[in-house]
């Protein structure tokens, strides 16, 4: 069996031994799984040795793509590398734009599977069929620019693609994320810290063997109806033209879900200072897009004056803004730039270091850290002088402060201890999206039960909540909106689809149909979005981690909001708990949150049911 | 009459359809390596992209500098366009051109824009607008 679209070949790459080889894709699991997610699910059950150190030589790095990556399937420029995640301690897969997927598959592979640890610091090359591992003496302790720089220079092709960590990832960082063509992340849960933990510096690709599929007319016909249809003439997508991410700050300050000073308010009174209109003011240089991307969502900006002159990102989006910006109580857009570069550059998520660094301000606000612990920095919300020092900090792990804030929020709780948890804004010790789910309780739900931590991109009922006219805080018809919409997103991202291109599943089928030559429907889509979420929760159990930890923050479920359309909000834990057994129900889980024997005999996974003690 | 493809680089978001587009025409593969347009990335600095592809010049240096006579005029569109079977990857044409609109594929066949018989497809697909078809 062959499926058109895919290259058909893995390259496996063991570190520890140095050996490289080319194999077969299992094309069963291909077709069972689609691709993409449920791919590098299916992979990471039988690769990941159950319970092994996230950090240490058994865990599996993988990169995947799907059938859809290389051909001219809008808005399909999106790769994911996937493991077992150093802070939610479960199953991890993390997606990133930008050109580095299309040239994987026009390299000849699908997927990169990364074994054990290298003895000395290594890049791999992937070239046309063909994967070497590079010495990475010159580029390690480098940051990311200048990693792309002498690693394209070393091979002389200015074309290769590369996906490198910085610093925050070579020093096991658990907010490390992996930076694509410089400006595109991996951003999630620590990713960066596995490929540092491996002594991997850099994914080198270049690939001009191309693609093809049997029916490329065809094809090429569905592709055009729809650049128009699902992107360019769709309203749905008319903001993400116009202004990309940054568009959200207004929305929610207007809703009262924009994180502000560590989530202790929904409003921010700066908010005109980083919304999307003094992004284009004052920064914008042009916008971009990822490969096969009619929309061009992203903003490259570039500080024109002062202090932070001549500081370039291509960004920031909508969560660094809020993240970085309200919530750390900034409301300079030129700074927040700085920082952003700063955070892409070291290899930093942007997202869990503008949460952490709004948490230690708070700390430091509340007397719990001294000045002592902060190394003399005058931590206080929206001073500049010492949150553009943070990312640095974080990344180098510098002096009291960076060794406290090294791994993240939740790390730093428990060095702590104290009354410091209630201000930890994470869940699965992964800190929370820019969207406060006191605005939005299918937010709670959805941070709760989220596998990587918590996320907002398994499921966004955020969208009809905060941004629409479902009201926010009904608990009726929650746990179903957002089980249905982790189910979206599980069929979605296994084509590796970018969020943006407004699909639903009769069109994901079309595109899925026009390259591959099936005839799949809604239904096939629907019921293969059901596995997956099953197979991932299952990984998931199989680690250990159950219902115990689909928890809310200390802070949602205890302090009101205080002002805006949240005012006198929070998600009392009653509520929360009666959402979340209602969604257990949904699925057919067990009161510990786990897939029973039926639930995964319905979705076909009878084959993994053998590896989960508790069924035996 | 004849016809010549401008390009209005300022407008390009870099997302590649023309290359892909060009390709899947021409030789039925998605492969930016075989696309008679390219676009250069250019960031941080000067932070744009450039635009490449023959431009349909007056002065058609190309023809005049191959060895092998592989360039015949379409007299359709009014174009000097190239026969595979004779060029022989010399190169010739892709140094004397001052526009740097033509290169050697990875088979070591020159690349050039053909004008898709005078429908180009990367027209058809650039979602910003960047390529205009014009008719002298």
């Amino acid at each position: 069996m062959t499926i058109p679209g895919f290259t058909g070949k893995v390259l496996r790459v063991d570190l520890t031994s140095g050996k490289v080889s080319v194999e077969a894709l299992n094309w069963e699991w291909a077709e069972k799984y689609i691709g993409g997610r449920g791919l590098a699910a299916r992979y990471a059950w039988q690769e990941i040795k159950p319970k092994c150190d996230p950090l240490g030589p058994d865990n599996v790095l993988m990169i995947w793509t799907g059938p859809v990556q290389g051909t001219m399937v809008p808005l399909n420029g999106r790769y994911l590398f996937a493991t077992k995640s150093p802070t939610a301690g479960g199953y991890l897969d993390s997606y990133v734009g930008g050109h580095l997927a299309p040239e994987l598959k026009w390299a000849g592979f699908d997927g990169v599977i990364i074994m054990g640890k290298s003895p000395k610091p290594v890049y791999l090359f992937i070239n046309d069929g063909e994967g070497e591992i590079r010495d990475a003496s010159k580029i390690w302790g480098k940051r990311v620019e200048e990693a792309q720089k002498i690693i394209r220079s070393d091979l002389q092709d200015d074309k290769i693609r590369v996906a490198s960590i910085g610093p925050a990832g070579e020093g096991l960082c658990k907010m490390a994320c992996i930076s694509s063509d410089l400006y595109r992340q991996a951003g999630r849960s620590g990713i960066g810290a596995v490929m540092g933990s491996k002594n991997l510096k850099a994914v080198a690709v270049r690939g001009t063997l191309g693609l093809h599929v049997p029916n490329m007319d065809k094809l090429v016909e569905v592709c055009k109806e729809s650049f128009k249809v699902d992107g360019l003439d769709n309203p749905d997508n008319a903001g993400m033209i116009t202004d990309g991410t940054p568009i959200l700050i207004d929305m929610s300050h207007n809703s009262g879900i924009l994180p502000t000073r560590n989530f202790q308010d929904g409003t921010f009174e700066g908010s005109a200072g980083i919304n999307s209109e003094a992004l284009k003011a004052k920064v914008l240089v042009r916008r971009r897009a990822c490969f096969g991307c009619v929309l061009a969502c992203a903003s490259f900006s570039r500080v024109k004056e002062g202090r932070f002159k001549g500081a370039a990102v291509e960004g920031p989006e909508y969560e660094t803004l809020a993240l970085c910006g309200s919530n750390c109580g900034v409301d300079d857009i030129n700074a927040i730039v700085m920082f952003n570069q700063e955070c892409d550059m070291l290899g930093l998520d942007t997202m869990s270091t503008g949460d952490t660094v709004a948490y230690a301000m708070e700390l430091y606000e509340r007397g719990i850290l001294t000045k002592e612990m902060t190394d003399g920095l005058e931590l206080k919300f929206g001073n500049l002088d010492a949150y553009i020092q943070m990312p640095d900090i974080i990344a180098r792990r510098t002096g009291n402060l960076g060794k406290l804030l090294g791994d993240g929020s939740a790390a730093a709780t428990k060095k702590l201890g104290g009354n410091a948890y209630r201000y930890e804004m994470t869940v699965k010790n992964v800190e929370l999206p820019a969207y406060d789910p006191r605005g939005s309780i299918g937010m709670a739900l959805t941070y709760a039960t989220s596998e990587r931590g918590a996320d907002h991109l398994r499921a966004f009922p955020v969208g009809v909540e905060g941004y629409g006219n479902v009201d926010p805080w009904i608990t009726e018809g929650k746990a179903a909106l957002v089980a249905e919409d982790q189910r979206r997103t599980a069929s979605k991202w296994s084509m590796v689809f970018c969020d943006f291109l407004a699909v639903g599943y009769p069109s994901m089928a079309k595109l899925y149909n026009a390259v591959t030559g099936k005839n799949v429907d809604e239904a096939y889509l629907r019921h293969a979005g059901d596995r997956i979420w099953n197979l991932i929760r299952a990984f998931n159990v199989r680690e250990g981690i159950t219902g115990k930890d689909d928890v809310q923050p200390y802070r949602i479920a205890n302090d009101e909001l205080p002002s805006g359309r949240t005012k006198g909000h929070k998600i009392d834990d009653k509520d929360f708990q009666m959402i979340l057994k209602e969604y257990y129900g949904i699925w057919n889980w067990d009161a510990q949150g786990r897939p029973t024997r039926e639930a995964l005999q319905a979705v076909e996974l009878d084959d993994i049911i053998g590896d989960l003690d508790y069924l035996k | 009459m004849r016809m010549k493809l401008k390009s209005d680089e300022t407008k390009c978001v870099g997302c590649l359809l023309c290359t892909v587009a060009c390709s899947a025409k021409h030789l039925k593969t998605f492969n930016p390596e075989f696309s008679d347009c390219a676009v250069e990335d250019r960031f941080p600095e000067p932070g744009d992209y450039h635009v490449h592809h023959c431009t349909q010049c007056d002065e058609h240096p190309c023809s005049e500098a191959c060895p092998e006579e592989a360039f015949y005029m379409d007299d359709k569109l009014g174009i000097w366009r190239i026969d595979w079977h004779k060029c022989s990857g010399c190169g010739n044409c892709v140094e004397v051109c001052p526009y740097e609109g033509c290169w050697l594929n990875p088979k070591d066949k020159s690349m050039k824009c053909d004008l898709c018989d005078g429908n180009p497809e990367c027209i058809q697909v650039c979602p910003k607008g960047v390529y205009e078809l014009v008719k002298e």
